[in-house]
Parts: C-alpha cells; sequence; structure tokens
C-alpha cells in the first residue's frame, strides 16, 4: 500500500503530470466560481483533450478539476448567493451574509480552509481504510439511503429563520418539483402535462440556477442603488488566521465526518453530505440563532464536508468501478478510454494509475489551497464592482449554464420560470433554500424508498433491519422531537414577551 | 441543341461534383443522446477517433440527455440533412422509445440508419454467493416460489425489461422485476448481493465475472465476440426455447433527406473506422471485439428487433 | 400610509400567495397523471402517485393552515385596504425597481429565444449593453466596451472552448 502511494507520489512529481494537475485545479475554482457551470461539464468538455494523454495526466487533469470546482462553487455562493456547484447552495447561507458585513474575504478564508482540511481528512481515511469505505459503499443499501434523505429533510428548521410553516411549505414544493418526470420505479409520467421536455422532469442545473441565480438577481435589483457595492465599502482583505480556524473545531470535525461517511455512499454524495453536516452543527451550537446570520461556522462545516466526500468518492470508483457522483462516472468513462478496466480489479490491473489519483488527489487538494488564498483578493477585487455590471454576467452565464447542462434550450427557460417563482416565494419570506432541499432529496428517498420495499417484496420493517438504520431512524425521531420542542419553547417566549 | 444540352450536363454533373466533393470540410458533430461517462458514450469517445481520421475532418460529441434520450433523436431529426449532425444511440434504446412511449419519431423510418459499430447482447448475471450456474436452474426455483426470485433491470421499456419479460411470459417464470434507475444502481446491487439475477448489457460487469464474483447465466445472443472465452459458449434465450434476441448495437443514424452520396461516403468512413486497429483496441479493453454493419444490415437488423419488441409488448407487457 | 396599512397591504400579499400555493397543491391532484396510466399497486402498497400525492396533500394542509392564518390577521387588523389604491402607490414608488425586474425577465426569455438563431457574440453583445442600459447605466462608452469584451469572452469559452452547440 505505501510503495504504492510513493510512487503515485513519484508520478505525480513528473513535470507533465504536475503542471496538468495544477491547471485541472486552477481551471476547477475558475469554472466551479461561474454560476451555472458544474464540474461534471467541465471534465466533459476536457474529455476530448485528454485523449492525446496517457492515462494518468488524462484523470490528473480531471481530479484538479473535480477537486477545484468544489471550493469555486463556493467563491460565488458567498459572493453572489449564487452557487456556481450544487453542494455550495448550503455554504451561501451564512456566506452570503458574512459578505454583507464586510466579512467577505474572511468568509472565502474560512470556507478555502475547510475545503483543505475537509479534502486532506477525507484523503487520510480513503486511503488507510480502503476496504471500510468500499464496505460502506457496498453495504449500505437503499433503504439506508433513503433513510439518511429524510433525515435531511427533517433538519429543514435549520435552514428556515423563523417561520416553520414557511419553511415546510417550501420543502413540500420542493418534493413536488423533484417528483415532475418519470417516475424512476414504474416509468409513468407525473406532471409532465404531455410535453417531451418535462419527461425527465426539471432539470436539476436549471432548477439550481434558477431558484439561486435568477431569482436572487431578480431579488438584489432592489439593493441597486441604495448600496454602491456588493461588498460593503468598511474591508480590508482580512483573512483567517490558523488559530481562529482551529477553535472552531466542531465544525469541521463533523463536517469532516459526514463527509467521509456520506460521501463514500454512491448517490447521496456531496449534496446531502453538506445539509447533514450544516443541520447538525447549528443544532449542537451555543448560538444557533446566528446561523443564516453570517456565522463561520456555517460556512465551515459545509465546506468541509463538501471536499470531505472527494476521497469518500473516489474509493468506490476505483476499486468497485462504481461512480459516487456524475464526475466520477464520466472518470469511470475516461479510464475505458485510456485502456484500463475499472471494476474490482482495478487495484491491482492499473495499480500505477490508481495511487497516481490518489496521490494526485491529495496534491489538488494542497494546490487548490494555494491558488484559492491568492485568488481571494482577485475575487473580491472583481465582485466589488457595482452590481449593475456583475448582474448581466451572472445572468448570462446563469443561462449558458443552464444550456450546457442539457445542450438544448428547455432547460434555460425551466431556470427562467423557477427564478421568477423563487423570487415571489422569497418576496414573502419563503426561504428558497428549503425548496432546493426538497428538489434534491425528495427523488433520493422516493426511489430508495420503492426499491427498498421492492428488494424486501414489500417488507416496511426492512427500514429497522440492521443496526446503522436503527441508528438513523433513532436520530431521525430524536430530531423530529427536538423541533417540536423547540417551537413549543418559542411560541411560550413569544406569548409571554 | 445537343451541344447545349451536353455542356449543361457537363456543367451540372461538374458543379455536383465540386459540391460534393467538399463533403466533409467542416467538423461533423455526433449527438449522443445520453450523459457522459454512460456506456454508449464511452463508446462513442472510443469511435471518434478513428472515425475522425477516417472522415478527414474533426469530430465533436456533444450530449443531449433530455427526455429519457429521446431529445438527442429529435434534435438529430430536426437538423440539417447534410451529414454534418448524426446520431450515436442503440438501436434498442431507439426502439424501446418509440415502441413503448408515444414519440414524434419512430424507429425505423424517421432517420436514416448510416450503419452500426458495437454489437452486445444482454446476459444475464448473478453473484457467486447465489450458486446458480445456469438460467433454467433459477426459473425452475422461480416458478416453485414465484414472486420471490429478484431480477434487477436498468429500467424499464429498455432491452432489460423487454428480456425479463420475455423470460417471465415465456417460461412463466414468475419473477419479481425490480427497475433501478441505471446502470450504475443495478451494478452496485449486483456487486452487492442484493438481488437474485441481473440483466445488463454485456460488456458490464465483465470485470467482475472475470475476477469470479459473478456469474454468467443466460444471454440474450451469442457471447462469440467477447473476450473471455470462458463464457463465450453461454446459452442464448433462442436455445432455450425463448423466441427472442435482446441485445443492443450501438449505430449511427443521419437526418431523413440525407443525399446518398453523403450517406455512401460516411458508410465509407465508418466502415473504416468501425474496423481499424484502434477501435479493436478499445473494444477489446471494453470486453467486446467490434462488428460493423453497413447502413442496409443495420436496417434488416432493427427491423428485427423491432419485431421481437413489438411481439414481447403485445404477449406480455400490456394491460 | 401609516404602519398599519403598510402591514395590511403585506398580508394582503401574503393571502394570495396562500391562493397560489393552493392552487399549485390541489392543482396536484389533476395533473399526477397526464398519461392516464393505470395505477397498479407495486410492493410495498406505494404506486407511481403515492408520493407525489401525499406530498400535494401535506401541501394542501399547510398551505390551508397559511392562507386562514394570514386571513384572520388581516381581518383582524383595523385598516381600511383599498386594492387599487396600493397598487397605483406601489407602482408609483417602485416604479423603476419594477421596471428592472420585468425588463430582466422579458431580456432573458428574447436572449434565450435568440440562441441558435442569431450568432451568439452578437446576441451577447446586445443583451449586455440592454442590460447595462436596464440597469441604469449610462456611460455609453464603458458599457460598449464591456459588451464586447464580455461577449468576446463568453464565445472563447463557451463556442470555441467548450464547444457548445449554439
Amino acid at each position: 500500500m505505501f510503495e504504492g502511494l510513493i510512487g503515485g507520489f513519484a508520478n505525480c512529481f513528473d513535470p507533465i503530470n504536475f503542471t496538468l494537475l495544477f491547471l485541472g485545479t486552477f481551471l476547477g475554482l475558475l469554472v466551479g466560481a461561474l454560476p451555472g457551470l458544474s464540474s461534471p461539464m467541465a471534465i466533459i468538455i476536457l474529455l476530448p483533450v485528454t485523449y492525446s494523454l496517457e492515462a494518468l495526466p488524462a484523470l490528473l487533469v480531471m481530479i484538479g478539476v473535480y477537486v477545484g470546482t468544489k471550493l469555486g462553487g463556493s467563491f460565488s455562493a458567498i459572493l453572489l448567493r449564487t452557487p456556481g456547484t450544487p453542494a455550495s447552495a448550503c455554504t451561501a447561507i451564512d456566506g452570503f451574509p458574512m459578505a454583507e458585513n464586510g466579512q467577505a474575504s474572511l468568509a472565502l478564508g474560512y470556507a478555502t480552509y475547510s475545503s483543505f482540511f475537509g479534502g486532506l481528512t477525507s484523503w487520510i481515511i480513503a486511503v488507510t481504510c480502503i476496504p471500510i469505505i468500499s464496505a460502506v459503499a457496498l453495504k449500505s443499501s437503499n433503504a439506508d439511503i433513503a433513510l439518511i434523505g429524510i433525515m435531511g429533510l427533517v433538519m429543514v428548521s435549520a435552514f428556515t429563520r423563523g417561520s416553520m410553516l414557511k419553511g415546510f411549505i417550501g420543502v413540500c414544493i420542493g418534493l413536488l418539483i423533484g417528483s415532475m418526470g418519470m417516475d424512476k420505479s414504474d416509468a409513468i409520467e407525473r406532471f409532465t402535462f404531455g410535453s417531451l421536455d418535462l419527461l425527465t422532469g426539471v432539470p436539476f442545473a436549471a432548477a439550481l440556477v434558477g431558484l439561486f441565480g435568477f431569482s436572487v438577481v431578480l431579488s438584489d435589483l432592489s439593493l441597486m442603488k441604495t448600496t454602491s457595492q456588493l461588498i460593503t465599502e468598511k474591508f480590508k482583505i482580512e483573512l483567517p488566521s490558523f488559530k481562529d480556524f482551529c477553535k472552531r473545531w466542531r465544525a469541521w470535525s463533523i463536517g469532516s465526518f459526514f463527509g467521509a461517511v456520506v460521501g463514500a455512499i454512491p448517490g447521496v454524495g456531496a449534496d446531502g453530505a453538506t445539509w447533514l453536516a450544516y443541520g447538525t452543527v447549528k443544532n449542537n451550537s451555543k448560538n444557533p440563532e446566528k446561523f443564516g446570520l453570517g456565522e463561520p461556522d456555517g460556512v465551515i462545516a459545509p465546506e468541509t464536508a463538501n471536499n470531505g466526500t472527494t476521497g469518500g468518492a473516489m474509493v468506490p470508483m476505483l476499486t468497485l468501478g462504481i461512480p459516487g457522483d456524475a464526475s466520477t462516472a464520466i472518470m469511470i468513462g475516461a479510464l475505458y478510454l485510456h485502456g484500463l478496466q475499472p471494476g474490482v480489479t482495478l487495484m491491482k490491473t492499473g495499480a500505477e494509475v490508481v495511487y497516481g489519483m490518489l496521490a494526485g488527489l491529495l496534491l489538488a487538494g494542497i494546490m487548490m489551497f494555494v491558488i484559492a488564498m491568492g485568488a481571494i483578493r482577485f475575487f473580491v477585487y472583481i465582485l466589488r464592482q457595482h452590481r449593475s455590471l456583475l448582474f448581466p454576467f451572472v445572468m448570462v452565464f446563469a443561462t449558458l449554464g443552464a444550456y450546457a447542462s442539457y445542450n438544448e434550450i428547455f432547460p434555460v427557460y425551466a431556470a427562467i420560470f423557477l427564478g421568477v417563482f423563487g423570487f415571489l416565494m422569497e418576496e414573502r419570506g419563503f426561504p428558497v433554500v428549503t425548496i432546493v432541499l426538497g428538489v434534491i432529496l425528495g427523488p433520493i428517498i422516493e426511489y430508495n424508498t420503492r426499491i427498498a420495499l421492492q428488494v424486501a417484496d414489500a417488507n416496511w420493517l426492512t427500514f429497522i433491519d440492521t443496526w446503522p438504520r436503527i441508528i438513523i431512524l433513532g436520530t431521525i425521531i430524536f430530531l423530529v422531537f427536538n423541533e417540536v420542542k423547540q417551537g413549543l419553547i418559542r411560541e411560550k417566549l413569544s406569548k409571554t414577551k | 441543341m445537343r451541344n447545349i444540352f451536353l455542356s449543361i450536363t457537363f456543367i451540372i454533373f461538374g458543379f455536383s461534383q465540386i459540391v460534393l466533393a467538399d463533403y466533409p470540410d467542416k467538423a461533423i458533430r455526433i449527438i449522443v443522446p445520453y450523459k457522459a461517462g454512460g456506456g454508449t458514450d464511452t463508446i462513442a469517445r472510443g469511435f471518434v477517433g478513428a472515425f475522425s481520421k477516417a472522415a478527414g475532418v474533426d469530430v465533436v460529441i456533444t450530449n443531449v440527455n433530455g427526455g429519457a434520450g429521446s431529445k438527442g433523436v429529435i434534435q438529430v431529426q430536426k437538423a440539417k440533412a447534410d451529414g454534418y449532425t448524426l446520431l450515436l444511440t442503440g438501436s434498442t434504446d431507439m426502439i424501446g422509445l418509440s415502441t413503448f412511449r408515444k414519440m414524434p419519431f419512430k424507429a425505423v423510418g424517421s432517420l436514416d440508419p448510416v450503419g452500426a459499430i458495437y454489437t452486445t447482447p444482454t446476459y444475464i448475471l448473478a453473484h457467486k454467493d447465489r450458486g446458480y450456474t445456469s438460467l433454467e436452474e433459477v426459473i425452475k426455483k422461480s416458478k416453485a416460489n414465484p414472486g420471490k426470485l429478484t431480477a434487477g433491470i436498468g429500467g424499464k421499456f429498455g432491452a432489460h425489461d423487454v428480456l425479463a419479460n420475455a423470460v417471465n411470459g415465456y417460461k412463466n417464470a414468475g419473477f419479481r422485476i425490480i427497475a433501478y434507475d441505471g446502470g450504475a444502481s443495478l451494478k452496485k446491487a449486483t456487486i452487492a448481493n442484493e438481488i437474485d439475477i441481473c440483466i445488463i448489457h454485456s460488456p458490464v460487469l465483465l470485470n467482475e465475472v472475470k475476477a469470479g464474483l459473478l456469474n454468467v447465466i443466460g444471454t440474450g445472443g451469442s457471447l462469440a465476440n467477447i473476450t473471455y472465452p470462458k463464457i463465450q459458449g453461454t446459452k442464448t434465450l433462442r436455445e432455450m426455447g425463448i423466441p427472442a434476441d435482446v441485445g443492443v448495437t450501438r449505430g449511427l443514424w443521419a437526418p431523413k433527406g440525407t443525399p446518398k452520396d453523403v450517406i455512401k461516403k460516411l458508410e465509407k468512413f465508418i466502415k473504416a473506422a468501425a474496423t481499424s486497429e484502434k477501435f479493436k483496441k478499445f473494444g477489446n479493453n471494453f470486453g467486446f471485439a467490434p462488428k460493423y454493419y453497413s447502413s442496409k444490415a443495420f436496417l434488416d437488423l432493427l427491423n428485427l428487433e423491432q419485431g421481437v419488441y413489438t411481439d414481447i409488448k403485445g404477449k406480455f407487457m400490456s394491460k | 400610509m401609516n404602519k398599519s396599512q403598510k402591514i395590511k397591504a403585506e398580508l394582503f400579499k401574503d393571502i394570495i400567495m396562500g391562493i397560489i400555493i393552493l392552487s399549485i397543491s390541489v392543482g396536484c391532484f389533476f395533473t399526477y397523471n397526464p398519461a392516464d396510466a393505470p395505477l397498479e399497486v407495486g410492493t410495498g402498497g406505494m404506486t407511481f402517485a403515492t408520493y407525489p400525492l401525499a406530498v400535494a396533500s401535506l401541501l394542501t394542509i399547510l398551505g390551508l393552515i397559511y392562507l386562514l392564518s394570514s386571513f384572520l390577521k388581516y381581518i383582524k387588523n383595523s385598516s381600511k385596504f383599498d386594492l387599487l389604491f396600493n397598487i397605483n402607490n406601489a407602482v408609483k414608488n417602485n416604479k423603476s425597481l419594477y421596471f428592472k425586474r420585468l425588463g430582466s425577465v422579458v431580456l432573458l426569455i428574447i436572449y434565450a429565444r435568440m440562441i441558435g438563431e442569431i450568432n451568439f457574440f452578437i446576441s451577447s453583445m446586445i443583451f449586455l449593453f440592454t442590460a447595462f442600459y436596464l440597469f441604469e447605466r449610462r456611460d455609453y462608452l464603458k458599457m460598449s466596451v464591456l459588451s464586447v469584451l464580455g461577449s468576446g469572452f463568453l464565445y472563447a469559452l463557451f463556442i470555441y472552448f467548450l464547444k457548445l452547440p449554439i
């Protein structure tokens, strides 16, 4: 194992490989920061470019992009409230308020530290516990995933400041939007209004770009006259110190935990891990009421989880040939194209490439940290410009990002529609974040519940069949109980006022 | 008069030669109606290098994966019939779409098939821990306990579904068919031994078969060209008495009305690429030796497969 | 308008939102099966309609609670509410904001429609320039330069580099 890794590192320091990894990471940061463009998209573009390369350099570029976009997405989430990638949506909740309070560079700094740390811990866990992670990936069945999804949903109250009713309404609408299209088990159309475009539902990129991109633009147009800059005047580049970061150990350790564990489960991935991390950190925090107003822990938790899923997603890809998310799925295709055979034998037959990729994963994390820290000034400068200059560009990027997701025009119209709808809901106090939560988690929960029942032959007891499931179910019940209690206490307090 | 007639003929002939001699003079776009990283996409990308070399121009792959694979087909259907936009997808993917859903296209007749490059049957796998060695054995067990044994497929209304229903229908097997949301989920469920049998396109999971983790217990078509000699003689459905061939052949289509000369040129390029060393190497790595079909052979295959689908749908899949 | 009247106007908007939410949730019951597929009970008693209709029912209940509570608060509020007066007032006070919002949406729809029809470089240039103008910029030189440079960058990124089929 270790000899393999050392060999892998040696390969990565080869000048061509090193340069390509660096370029990939840089590109990933840039692409991730543009609202609408995502990691799979960037990797697909690079595929033809990599044909002429050998297997390892080609995959190093992709790994660089993969790692880079995870942080890049958070930059635009913090500075513009338009997450560049779905997993960064959670970072916007506290990241953007921090930017509004003049703490933009602090938020970006925390995000960079957290992403690096999350990537580092997940790498260590991945490399030392490959068999365990593979086992988690393999043994986690549909029932487990369904329960994890429900757990994420129950935490919705963590994302709603104020009215729980509005939070739940938002989630329900999100769940309904997510159920549009063909049912995954019976392939029967639902809510498609007979349209072929909606046959596979609302394109996810369109939902994200619309609800988080266009609706933000529409909403913040009201700020165009009052605040002349995106981020308030009195600020200076103030980066968090390493000690500050260490003080917030609760946030990043919870984040790493979720990233490592949930990241290994194919199908849930970063999208689920970030929400769970955020919710858990908030619930266990000493000052939960600060969350949503610019609390650094609210940036650290999801960011650590986000990059924390990289190790967990790569291990099943390399050891079992099972992709953890869209980006790793493309990497599997790339492995075939370069003469390798992903699957249970890859660790033996393609050991050099596998170890090179694992080494590259760590190096990409380091490069991402270095580049990002240096780039914070640059990003803050660009995004200090007046909204009237920035917003048209955001709109164009969002439009093209939606277009590029399916290479046709329908997702753009869907995004515009959802943008208007999301804007109207935000105006009435319904946090758009809850709708996105519903759109992400709804399909996961429904599909996995139905498959779990089909495999278990309609035996609902399958959901308490194993210890992990019992634990998750117990956590869910506890969370619900907790929420009700909190709600009642809040009612009492507001009545006595 | 005759001279004028001849001159005009020569001018037109010469002009058309100039026009046609120019094809192809810019990049060709191949539309794959599935997302990147999937089986069809990987085969397309493995093919594009050799195809580009044969055609002498850049060839770009665009994934248009809306509408469960239909939006890509429709985009090509509506594209200009000048040979610069082609569709690459599986024969039975097209047939499945138009047979089971209301689509604005038919698998045969709406587009011009130009040739096929890779044909693989759908095969049936079982985890080694289940101990099954043949499909007949599993069917017997399932018949004794109807509804108890599970057969995983990668999605409804596709080739896997048709095979499962053919087995259930013709042999009265009584399998509980579980439709997963794609190849990746099905792969995971199979490796994790969550289902009794797995119906999936070969050569997916061949790696695991070679490693001894999974057994191939049946197939919807001949496995003679698979790169693992041990399973090349697996009994096919027809040999077991089920009148169905199920598999998928990836091929290329051009919009209807593409000029015959352009199609002829495309056929030449496709043949050169499909039989090239480069594509053979890719195919062997992927698990199956490539096979080339001319446009006529491809059309015949499409008609044959459409027949199977219509038959099985009519007998076992309509309410 | 005094504070109480403002609150009443907000409550009125809440009521409208409540009605919209209810129409969505009730509408679900009519649109969940556009292909008229038979309701086949799958294993575990779940059909393709179980989940969406369960969520729609929950949404109906929540929507009703929201609507009723807003309505009750509205009635309890003693101020008078004149719809037309309020609309006129809102438009008068926020004319430029509403115009910007509406304009953005219209501009986006036109831009989307033009993708593929008009050369991408030109359509992006027009979009950017018009958007700058819509957002009340009048420094025409800077606007023009940015529109051209911006479109150039976009063209390079999306058409040349990403090879988008536009």
